[in-house]
């Protein structure tokens, strides 16, 4: 059985997880807000596995998650695949692609999930809003963040310390979007879809979760995942959150410490 | 698909709740090899080997399909 927590809402009643992100580091003025809620209206609900969107794509719409999970990846033609991000509630999948046009890589859901198909003209009207463009810049860059870590993760932690890795970054953003606490979360992905983002094996993932838990760091049961010592766990993966950029404030262009 | 699970027995036994979905026992004999060839790397990498250490692969029904010891996981040249 879970013991996750149920998602903590904001006092206000918000549920789009995009807002609150983005209230966790800019002061959106109300406009703002509910212009971005006002594009989020077409919510499409997805199963697990779907395709949101492929490589050579040139999409209509900005999928922004709303609930559930997705995975960026490619596909090797020896039909191998690496994820290069997981994208949580509250992550756009694409919201450079108004610039660039076409998409380079595919992104499918992980499991079941709701997705806002936003029509690429309302994000780019959005994006005329300068508190709300300067927030979605800082999104984008702290998602260029996560892949930087991700190249050091992937290029030089064993697997041990990567995938320990990969659990205390999830924690933390899921954290950050009121999805998680108290060390606590679903986590809703495969062995296999681990070790695609780790550019390791499902039996080699696998290994490292089952030492995990007998050295008492973690306890995973059917996608309830309880990280039981996070400062050991942290401190085994060389984990440190400054990359995800989490309670910096960022005002019309000049980010500062809240 | 069919379901096949991969233990791993090493220093100690870890089952394998989870499984993977694959066409065929070709597919997880293919699978047993990259797991068992990507837990040698990590020995490797600390400076050591386990040829006695294996993958044993079962199927949903609970029966062994293939075991496989380290050593015929790779080929060793001297």
């Amino acid at each position: 059985m879970s013991q996750a927590p149920a998602p903590r809402r904001e006092r206000d009643g918000e549920r789009n997880p995009l807002v609150a992100k983005l209230q966790t580091v800019a002061d959106l003025p109300d406009e703002d807000i509910a212009a971005l809620n006002a594009v989020c209206i077409d919510a499409r609900e997805l199963g697990g596995r779907r395709n949101i969107i492929r490589e050579g794509d040139r999409p209509e719409f900005v999928h922004l998650i709303l609930d559930g999970w997705a995975a960026r990846y490619k596909v090797l033609p020896d039909g191998s695949r690496q994820i290069t991000a997981f994208l949580i509630p509250g992550d756009c999948c694409d919201m450079h692609v108004t610039i660039l046009g076409e998409m380079d890589h595919s992104i499918a859901t992980v499991g079941r999930a709701t997705v806002a198909y936003i029509p690429r003209r309302d994000m780019e009207a959005l994006t005329r809003r300068p508190k709300l463009a300067c927030a979605f810049w800082w999104a984008t860059l702290v998602d260029e963040a996560v892949l930087r870590a991700w190249v050091v993760n992937v290029g030089r932690r064993d697997a041990y310390e990567a995938v320990g890795h990969l659990i205390c970054e999830l924690y933390a953003r899921m954290e950050n979007v009121g999805l998680a606490a108290d060390h606590r979360f679903e986590l809703p992905l495969t062995q296999e879809e681990i070790a695609d983002a780790l550019g390791l094996t499902p039996v080699h993932v696998n290994r490292v979760l089952q030492r995990m838990r007998s050295e008492d760091l973690i306890t995973l049961k059917r996608g309830a995942l309880e990280i039981l010592d996070y400062r050991q766990l942290e401190k085994a993966s060389g984990f440190n959150a400054n990359y995800l950029h989490i309670e910096e404030r960022v005002r019309a262009g000049s980010p500062e410490r809240s | 698909m069919p379901r096949f699970f991969f233990h791993v027995y090493d220093d100690i036994a870890v089952r394998d709740e989870e499984g993977l979905d694959l066409p065929d026992l070709a597919a997880a004999r293919r699978a047993a090899l990259s797991g068992a060839r990507s837990l040698i790397c990590a020995q490797v990498s600390s400076g050591h080997l386990h040829l006695g250490h294996r993958l044993e692969v079962e199927d949903e029904a609970g029966a062994c399909v293939l075991v496989l010891p380290f050593g015929d996981a790779i080929e060793i040249m001297r």
